[in-house]
């Protein structure tokens, strides 16, 4: 009798301190299923590191890395599509789409909006318009009683990246067209979260360069690990063979203010450079192994420009101040630098990144041979080296830019594409392609 | 000459066909010979659209132009970009062939960067203003830094009158982007002092141009294709012929 009314007093009190979030949750059975079924389809859709939590309010929270698409906004479009079929009780998802398994942006919308948005019930600037996107994580803690596993990991799963490189070099009063073409072949995969390896071996075709170009030659082996700390704060520290023939370590401590618009960054790398100096056989003011850079970065959401202003200690020892300027057209971009020292007064530059036309990538295995993302390009007046950066590899702010409200914005056909691709199939096959792949 | 009467009457049979169908091209800025907007030399108060792309080539007469003007004819591509909003990016090379080049060639190159912002648009009652600065990269021999107005003096159904009036300097008088010991070479302008032009267009489609760019009076026709297609016929100095044309789309 007594354990009867301690039974019934629990459920009594159960539902006074819970009553609310479990009146409106779904069964425990049905839930797993939504999320097996949902992990499912976003493993055949090719997206790794896909965890899903329930919280209070019937909000769901999708973690998700995407290797496979090249704009991020058709992985978007693919995960918020699933999402909203499979968890039809849900009112709010907040999507995390990670890098190299670690989280990086934080997605709030709203289930009725993308499905009025979907069904062309309001406009892509009306759907914007009701997107939350910050680094910073949302206040709302997630329920841990519902969280599904890992599934798909990214880790140890080799991307074997080939692609042109283009070298050109025009204007240079003793040679006015310069070119190089080369064969890159890069390596790369993820050991543990945030930790990835970059190898490059390059296969020189044609080469007006420097002669020692002319040979096969590794272009970069780096090991380089990514973190997040709280408060928009990310740090990136990367060891080994930079470009350049450049050797040692580089750290960059990177922070988002103001809605993410604005950031600040330190960077400081200490490298031995006289292999730079054998390959630009050049007289460089060398003697500084030293370099640090302090950057400021500004976003303007509504153009997708941004300008960044760098001073510090440059890659060859000079130092000075540096200007970019970036405007993205859709995926492509169009920047321009200015440089400013007491050697040279005044340099400029161009930088372009363009599209690789392969919008969709194979399926990542243990090991994938798929095509880059971007071929970038860079201009600058030649014989001058200096505002030299060097460049560590892929970077999440490439990423994570790709998350904008401005990218989005431009990339809206993406989204509604993206729900093309999403061709619901009977739930029972699930098993059976999950134990393929060896889930 | 025979053939480029030919080539006229062609044009002027198509454009009727334009016209005559009923087609109204939407405004967009046409392209000068340096390769900004303007009319044939002289810039105007307009940029293309944000994110458009204007590819263009001309052709100037030997006698009007101005790198080895009475030798050699000058061949100028370009490509233009609404690189912000009001803000237009334009750069090209100018290939004067039959002139010995730094690299050896018989023909020689010049490269050119251009910028042009447009400040204010035009209103009722005010007109539209733009400054730029045409050549500022590199090794400089076409520069002028400018402040031009334009106005839509009259509009009447198809028909519209504009009239441009800037005021070109050599303020820019030594090469940027260059290491000191290349700094010796002399810099070249093209538009100093005033400037203006007259432009009347029919249907948005048959343009003609009369200018006065701080040097010569030039007039000319602007033939609206297509609306992404753009043919120039012009006599420079009211003699020398000379044209171009362009292609736009959109990023």
């Amino acid at each position: 009798m007594r354990k009867l009314s301690i039974f019934i007093w629990g459920i009594f009190f159960s539902f006074l301190m819970f009553g609310n979030s479990f009146a409106e949750q779904p069964g425990t059975i049905q839930l797993n299923h939504a999320i097996s079924s949902f992990q499912e389809y976003l493993i055949h859709a090719g997206l790794e590191n896909i965890q899903v939590q329930l919280a209070r309010h019937q909000t769901i929270w999708i973690r998700y890395e995407n290797r496979r698409y090249r704009n991020e906004v058709t992985a978007l479009g693919i995960v918020f599509a699933y999402a909203s079929e499979c968890f039809s009780f849900a009112e709010q998802f907040i999507i995390v789409p990670k890098y190299r398994n670690v989280p990086l942006k934080y997605i709030k919308v709203d289930r009725d909006i993308f499905q009025q948005f979907i069904n062309n019930e309001i406009t892509g600037t009306d759907f914007i318009e009701h997107l939350e996107i910050c680094y910073q994580p949302v206040s709302e803690k997630p329920l841990i009683g519902y969280a599904s596993p890992n599934a798909q990991s990214s880790l140890l799963k080799i991307d074997l990246i080939t692609s042109p490189g283009v070298k050109a070099q025009f204007a240079r009063p003793d040679d006015p067209a310069q070119l190089q073409f080369n064969f890159l072949t890069d390596v790369s995969f993820t050991m543990a979260p945030g930790l990835q390896f970059d190898g490059q071996w390059i296969i020189p075709l044609y080469n007006e360069f420097q002669r020692k170009e002319d040979k096969h030659r590794v272009g970069q082996l780096l090991l380089s690990q990514f973190m997040r700390f709280p408060s928009s704060t990310f740090f990136t520290l990367s060891a080994g063979l930079f470009n350049y023939g450049c050797v040692g370590i580089s750290t960059q401590f990177k922070r988002f203010f103001w809605h993410d618009r604005f950031s600040l960054s330190a960077r400081l790398d200490y490298l031995k450079t006289n292999s730079l100096n054998e390959l630009l056989q050049a007289d460089l003011p060398f003697g500084n192994n030293l370099s640090y850079l302090f950057q400021a970065q500004y976003h303007f959401e509504q153009i997708n420009f941004k300008t960044r202003l760098t001073w510090g200690q440059y890659l060859l020892g000079d130092r000075g101040w540096r200007i970019d300027i970036v405007r993205q057209f859709h995926e492509l971009e169009l920047g321009f630098m200015g440089i400013w020292n007491q050697s040279l007064e005044f340099l400029t530059g161009m930088t372009l990144k363009v599209p690789f036309p392969v919008s969709r990538h194979p399926y990542p295995g243990k090991v994938r041979i798929r095509p880059p993302r971007f071929i970038p390009w860079n201009y600058r007046y030649l014989p001058c080296f200096d505002g030299l950066i060097l460049n560590v590899g892929d970077n999440f702010e490439d990423i994570a830019h790709q998350f904008s409200i401005s990218f989005i914005r431009a990339n809206i056909n993406q989204l509604k594409i993206a729900t093309k691709y999403v061709k619901l199939e009977e739930p029972n096959r699930s098993e059976s392609f999950l134990a393929k792949r060896g889930q | 000459m025979r053939q480029t009467i030919r080539l006229m009457q062609m044009l002027l049979f198509l454009m009727g066909t334009i016209i005559g169908s009923g087609l109204r091209l939407p405004a967009i800025a046409g392209i000068s010979l340096a390769g900004t907007s303007g009319l044939i030399n002289i810039p105007t108060a307009e940029v293309i659209t944000d994110q458009q792309v204007t590819i263009g080539m001309g052709y100037i007469n030997r006698h009007s132009a101005y790198l080895e003007r009475g030798h050699c004819d000058n061949f100028p591509f370009y490509i233009v970009l609404g690189y912000l909003p009001r803000l237009e990016f334009s750069a090209g090379v100018t290939f004067v062939p039959g002139q010995k080049s730094y690299d050896g060639t018989d023909t020689y190159k010049d490269g050119v960067v251009s910028l042009q912002y447009l400040l204010l648009k035009e209103t009722k009652f005010l007109p539209a203003i733009a400054v730029g600065t045409r050549d500022i990269y590199s090794f400089i021999l076409l520069n002028t830094t400018f402040v031009v107005g334009s106005k839509t003096i009259l509009q009447q159904s198809s028909t519209k009158f504009r009239l441009h009036l800037g005021y070109g300097s050599d303020i820019i008088d030594r090469h940027l982007g260059v290491p000191k010991k290349d700094r010796k070479f002399p810099v070249g302008h093209t538009i100093v002092g005033l400037f203006g032009g007259l432009e009347i267009s029919w249907k948005e489609a048959l343009y003609y141009m009369l200018e006065y760019d701080s040097q010569k009076i030039n007039s000319g026709f602007r033939f609206r294709l297509h609306p992404h297609f753009n043919f120039d016929l012009h006599f420079l100095n009211m003699k020398n012929l000379s044209g171009g044309l362009n292609f736009s789309f959109n990023l």
